[in-house]
C-alpha cells in the first residue's frame, strides 16, 4: 500500500465515524487532532487504530509517538509509513 | 519518614507542606507545566500574591479555580490556602451549567481564573446578579489578552515578606463536588487536618524526597489531584502536569520528563497497553506507582510491573468523603487469579490507624469471607456534605464496634469482604448488586468472565430488561473485541449460571463516562430503553 491508498483507508474510516456530520474527512485539516475536532475520543481512537491496523496490515509503534501528533491525520501518515 | 520533614503537629494548613519545603528547597523545581518549569521560589512568589489579593478583595471563605493544567491552577490553589480559605475546583471542560450549579451551591463570590477563560467565563455569568468576581494573572506569553475584562490582576509578590493565615486545623482545605448523575452535585468539604492525616500515612508507604519526579494525571475536581499536588510538594518533590492530549497515552510524556511516581486511573493502563506502549522496561525511572478511581485488574497490574520494572504497583481505594484514598495493597506478583476476587487486586488494608469494617445484611459485623457494606473510620473522614445535614445523617453512622476505636463511620455504599490474608476485596457497590430471576447477582463477577473471554478490559454489564426492582437477564457491552457474540456467549455459559449468562452481547465503540472518566452505566441503560 502506498501512501496515497494508506490515506484513502482513514478517509474511509473516518467518514464512516462522521456519518451523521456535514464536514467529510477529505475537507479536514489534517494537522488537527481528532480528539480536539471531536471526531473521535480516546475510546474511539483506539477501535480508530485497531480497524487501520487490520486494513493496511502495518503496526503502529506509538512507544515515542507524541499523542498530539498520533491523533491526526498526518500524524496516522507518519505512523503508518510503508 | 514524616518526621524529618515537618511537624505534623506544628501544621495547620496544608499549604504548610508546601512552604515548608520551599524554606528547604526554594531553588528547587516545584512545578512543570505547560513547556515551563517553576522553582519552590516562583511557585510561592505566584501564590503568595493570590493570597494577598485574596485578603485585600475581602475575599469569603469558599473561593472558585477555573484554570486547567497551567501555573495560575496550581498557584492559586495554594494561594487559597495560605490566605486560610478553601478551594473549590471548577472544570473549564465541563458545561457552564454544572459549574455555575457548583458556584452558586458553594456560595463563590471570587473565582481565579485562567487568562486563557476569562473573556468566557466572564460572560458566561454577566447575566448573573451576583455574579462572581474574577482574579486571574497577568503574563507576557498570554495567548489572549484581558485587556478590556473587568477584573483583578495578582501580581507575584517576588521578595517580599508573607506569612501565612493562621487558621483552624478544622476549616475545610477544599469542598469536592461528587458528580451524580442526576439532579445537584454533593459537596465534600475535607479539612486541613484530614489531607495532613492522608498525606502522613501516604508517607509512610514509600521513601519520597526532593528528588521524586510527580505525575500529575487528575483533573483538580477529582479529589485525587489532591495527592499528587500534596504528597508531592511535602516531600520538595516537582509536581509534572500531564498534558490534556497525554493523559491517556502518556509514554513518552514519562520517559522524557524522568518520572519516578506514577499515579492514574487503572483504565489508563489498558489504554497505553492496547496501543502498544506498555514495552517490558519502558518506564525505569519510575519507582512509586499507585492506582486509584476504579478496581484494578490484576492482568493491568502485571502489565505494569513489566513496563516499569523498578517501582512498586500499589492499589488504593477510597471514596472522596474518607479524603483521596483510605486502603492499600501492595501487589506483590505471586497472587493467583483464582484467589483474587473477580480477577480483581484486592483493596487491603486500612493505611495508618484508620478502620474498616464490613456491615452485613443483619446489620452485624461481617465474619471473613462474607461480604457487606464497607464502613470507614478514622480521622480521614469529611465532617459531613455541605450543607445537606440529612444526607450527612444518612451516610454517617454512630456506632461502637468491639477491638476498634472509632466510634463514628462512613457507609461506603461499596460492598467488599475481608479474604483469608485479611486483605479487603472490593466486589462492587451495593446498589449494582441486582436480582435477575430473583438470585442475587453482582454485575462486577459478570464483567469479570467476560473480560477474561474477551481479553478486553472495557465491559459492563447491565441488568436488562428490567422488571420493576429487579431483572430478568443481563446484557453485556465490550469495546475491543473481534470475537462474535455466540462465541463469547458460549464460553460465559463455561463459567456461570444461566441466570447470569448475558443475554446480549453488544460491542460497542466507546463507553459514554461520567465527568470522572468512568464507565457511565445510567446511560448505558438508558441507550438499552431506546433499543
Amino acid at each position: 500500500m502506498n501512501e496515497q491508498e494508506i490515506r484513502e483507508v482513514i478517509f474511509d474510516i473516518l467518514n464512516r465515524r462522521m456519518a451523521s456530520s456535514e464536514m467529510t474527512a477529505e475537507t479536514l485539516n489534517e494537522q488537527t487532532s481528532l480528539i480536539d475536532l471531536g471526531i473521535i475520543d480516546s475510546f474511539g481512537f483506539l477501535e480508530l487504530t485497531s480497524e487501520l491496523e487490520e486494513k493496511t496490515g502495518i503496526l503502529m509503534d506509538f512507544s515515542d509517538a507524541d499523542p498530539d501528533e498520533f491523533t491526526s491525520v498526518s500524524g496516522l501518515l507518519k505512523l503508518l509509513k510503508p | 519518614m514524616s518526621a524529618e520533614n515537618f511537624d505534623l503537629k506544628e501544621m495547620r494548613c496544608i499549604a504548610g507542606l508546601f512552604w515548608s519545603s520551599y524554606r528547604r528547597f526554594p531553588d528547587r523545581p516545584a512545578l512543570s507545566v505547560d513547556g515551563k518549569t517553576l522553582s519552590y521560589r516562583d511557585l510561592a512568589s505566584m501564590a503568595a500574591g493570590f493570597a494577598v489579593t485574596l485578603d485585600e478583595v475581602d475575599a469569603t471563605q469558599q473561593v472558585g479555580v477555573i484554570a486547567y493544567r497551567t501555573a495560575t491552577a496550581y498557584a492559586g490553589i495554594l494561594g487559597i490556602l495560605a490566605s486560610g480559605r478553601t478551594y473549590v475546583a471548577l472544570n473549564p471542560k465541563f458545561p457552564h451549567e454544572r459549574n455555575q450549579t457548583i458556584a452558586e451551591f458553594a456560595e463563590l463570590k471570587h473565582i481565579i481564573c485562567d487568562p486563557e477563560y476569562l473573556a468566557l467565563e466572564f460572560d458566561n455569568y454577566k447575566a448573573n446578579q451576583d455574579e462572581p468576581a474574577f482574579i486571574t494573572i497577568d503574563d507576557a506569553d498570554l495567548k489572549k489578552s484581558i485587556a478590556g475584562i473587568p477584573c483583578r490582576v495578582a501580581a507575584p509578590i517576588g521578595g517580599q515578606p508573607f506569612e501565612m493565615a493562621a487558621l483552624a486545623s478544622e476549616a475545610p482545605a477544599y469542598i469536592m463536588f461528587t458528580s451524580g448523575t442526576t439532579g445537584k452535585p454533593k459537596g465534600v468539604p475535607i479539612t486541613n487536618d484530614n489531607v495532613l492525616a492522608y498525606v502522613n500515612n501516604v508517607l509512610a508507604l514509600a521513601p519520597l524526597d526532593e528528588h521524586d519526579r510527580f505525575s500529575q494525571t487528575f483533573d483538580l475536581t477529582f479529589d485525587l489531584s489532591v495527592h499528587d499536588m500534596f504528597v508531592c510538594w511535602a516531600v520538595g518533590a516537582c509536581l509534572c502536569v500531564v498534558p490534556d492530549r497525554a493523559v491517556m497515552a502518556p509514554a513518552k510524556f514519562i520517559r522524557e520528563q524522568n518520572l519516578t511516581v506514577w499515579f492514574s486511573v487503572p483504565s489508563t493502563i489498558g489504554f497505553m497497553h492496547k496501543l502498544r506502549t506498555l514495552k517490558p522496561n519502558s518506564f525505569p525511572t519510575l519507582r512509586c506507582s499507585w492506582f486509584c478511581g476504579e478496581a484494578l485488574p490484576a492482568q493491568s497490574a502485571r502489565l505494569w510491573c513489566e513496563a516499569a520494572p523498578n517501582s512498586f504497583v500499589e492499589n488504593l481505594y477510597g471514596p472522596t468523603e474518607a479524603t483521596i484514598a483510605f486502603t492499600n495493597y501492595r501487589w506483590r506478583g505471586d497472587e493467583l487469579d483464582k484467589s483474587l476476587a473477580g480477577g480483581y487486586v484486592p483493596i487491603g488494608r486500612p493505611m495508618g490507624d484508620l478502620e474498616a469494617v464490613i456491615i452485613n445484611d443483619d446489620n452485624k459485623l461481617a465474619p471473613p469471607g462474607e461480604s457487606g457494606e464497607l464502613h470507614l473510620g478514622g480521622n480521614q473522614l469529611t465532617p459531613g456534605y455541605w450543607q445537606e445535614p440529612e444526607k450527612s445523617a444518612l451516610a454517617f453512622i454512630n456506632q461502637a464496634f468491639p477491638e476498634k476505636t472509632s466510634s463514628r463511620w462512613y457507609r461506603t455504599g461499596d460492598l467488599a469482604k475481608q479474604n483469608d490474608e485479611g486483605n479487603l476485596e472490593f466486589i462492587g457497590r451495593v446498589d449494582s448488586q441486582v436480582k435477575i430471576l430473583g438470585y442475587r447477582v453482582e454485575l462486577g463477577e459478570i464483567e469479570r468472565v467476560v473480560r477474561l473471554v474477551c481479553q478486553s478490559e472495557l465491559v459492563a454489564a447491565v441488568a436488562w430488561p428490567r422488571v420493576g426492582a429487579s431483572a430478568s437477564g443481563v446484557v453485556a457491552f465490550v469495546c475491543g473485541t473481534n470475537l462474535d457474540v455466540s462465541t463469547i456467549i458460549n464460553a460465559c455459559e463455561k463459567s456461570l449460571p444461566p441466570y447470569m449468562v448475558p443475554k446480549m452481547i453488544y460491542s460497542i465503540e466507546q463507553f459514554p463516562l461520567n465527568a470522572n472518566g468512568k464507565i457511565d452505566r445510567g446511560q448505558l441503560e438508558q441507550r438499552l430503553a431506546e433499543g
